[in-house]
């Protein structure tokens, strides 16, 4: 469920008056919900497997790449950022998406104290991330997702 | 013809035939999800592999999906080397690759169409966008099936006799030039059988000739009925027939023989709204390579062919 990504993923987030979630640390970029299920061509239902697949494989992502880095091992950095990259391109947060791009060529670079230095507001922006996509779900009265 | 099967395919808006089945080898479970999704609305048959290995693997199957979709990045095997894998291996017919990938540098650009990719798409790709690139390849697999097809039609014409379907001169002796090859290598014999239509110019003059091309046709059609699935049945000429039996010795070809001509003489042929009676003359001969060449395997079985015609016809003579 996504509530289960949430708890692997980590922190929580601040409420605004809207009832929207603003993500701190990517600035002015929230989750766009409309956006995103716009670009999966109107299909609610795979928007929600979508969120829920991202919930699932997110936190083992991070912890991936967390052991990457700590294990210097830079194939392995470059290419879970590289998924990730991926798959937050249809999340449509601009800035989280840099961030994984950076990582990616930290990794091809075996610049590991630079990934290092990104890691912590990335991991945050992610945890972030899954945080306001649960809350835009509640918000929305879409079912929650079931594994 | 080639024409036609385009414009159908190309104004359709389901895939054709020959590109309807799509491989998706993609790692990521969410572009997995997306890409069924969407491919399943717009009517493709799915083959999903999780990594690069499963999908070769699918690949090697007797009838793969010739629409791929390849990631770049994937566990034990990559895309890329998948693109390569599939163009050394230059199967026919051919097979459109479009490979996507996070990575959106011109090189890797190059990279990915300098591999074998056809088309290449970066992640997150849009969904129309995809669509419509799914569409050029399909657009392209559909006119190479019909050249396929056009080819296969060329080659059938080229080998068959247009009328009764069996393979015609040059091809039955060309196939008997091949047996006697194998003969050769494996040490066993063929078994050959010279037919002739019993008085079918008076079959023609009496019903017509059109009458006379339904006896043709029936003829060739219980010819084929009496030997065995791997004997190769040719008209050799007017109403004459050649039959090539590979692995075949003298007591075999002569009962196959005898098989023929009571399936011909047992009943009428419906010719032409007649009821014809129908017999032939058949003469057989052994090619037993070290022994005879295929010319004298053919004079044996003509000779024995003549003979059973001056002993009254509707009958078989072996060639002793």
């Amino acid at each position: 469920m996504l509530d289960d990504g949430l708890e692997r993923g980590g922190s929580s987030q601040a409420k605004t008056s809207n009832g929207k979630q603003a993500i701190a640390g990517i600035g002015a970029a929230p989750w766009n919900r409309s956006v995103t299920l716009e670009r999966l061509g109107g299909d609610e239902k795979l928007l929600h497997e979508v969120m829920r697949i991202f919930a699932e494989e997110a936190p083992k992502h991070l912890s991936g790449l967390r052991d990457a880095i700590a294990q210097q091992d830079a194939g392995r950095v470059e290419r879970i950022a590289h998924r990730l990259q991926g798959e937050l391109g249809y999340l449509t947060i601009p800035e989280v998406l840099l961030a994984a791009r950076e990582l990616e060529e930290k990794g091809r670079n075996s610049d590991f104290e630079g990934a290092l230095r990104l890691l912590p507001s990335f991991e945050a922006d992610v945890s972030r991330l899954l945080h306001l996509m649960v809350a835009e779900e509640r918000a929305s009265g879409a079912p929650e997702a079931t594994p | 013809m080639m024409d036609a099967i385009a414009v159908q395919s190309l104004g359709s808006e389901q895939p054709g035939p020959a590109c309807d089945r799509v491989l998706i080898a993609e790692d990521d479970p969410m572009f997995r999800r997306i890409l069924r999704s969407w491919l399943e609305d717009w009517g493709y048959q799915i083959t999903v592999a999780e990594d690069g290995a499963q999908a070769w693997h699918i690949l090697q199957e007797i009838s793969p999906p010739h629409l791929l979709i390849l990631d770049w990045i994937m566990p034990n095997l990559n895309g890329i080397d998948l693109c390569r894998m599939v163009r050394e291996r230059a199967s026919s017919p051919y097979q459109y690759i479009l490979l996507v990938t996070a990575k959106d540098d011109k090189q890797d650009l190059v990279r990915g169409l300098e591999a074998g990719a056809d088309d290449y798409l970066s992640k997150p790709f849009d969904r129309d966008e995809l669509r419509a690139r799914l569409r050029t390849g399909r657009r392209i697999l559909t006119l190479q099936d019909a050249q396929f097809k056009i080819g296969e039609e060329l080659r059938l014409q080229a080998n068959h006799d247009g009328l009764t379907g069996a393979w015609n001169r040059t091809a039955i002796l060309g196939l008997l030039q091949r047996e006697f090859e194998h003969a050769a290598r494996s040490g066993n014999t063929v078994g050959l059988i010279m037919l002739d239509l019993d008085y079918f110019k008076k079959v023609n003059d009496t019903y017509g000739h059109l009458a006379g091309d339904d006896v043709l046709v029936e003829a060739a059609q219980r010819m084929r009925q009496a030997v065995r699935s791997y004997d190769l049945v040719g008209r050799y000429g007017g109403e004459e027939f050649l039959i090539v039996s590979p692995d075949c010795n003298t007591e075999q070809i002569q009962a196959c023989a005898e098989r023929i001509r009571s399936a011909m003489a047992r009943e009428p042929v419906h010719a032409y709204g007649s009821k014809i009676a129908v017999t032939l003359s058949a003469g057989t001969a052994i090619l037993a390579p070290g022994l005879n060449t295929e010319r004298e395997a053919l004079a044996a079985a003509d000779a024995a062919l003549y003979d059973a015609k001056s002993a009254g016809r509707n009958r078989v003579v072996s060639c002793t």
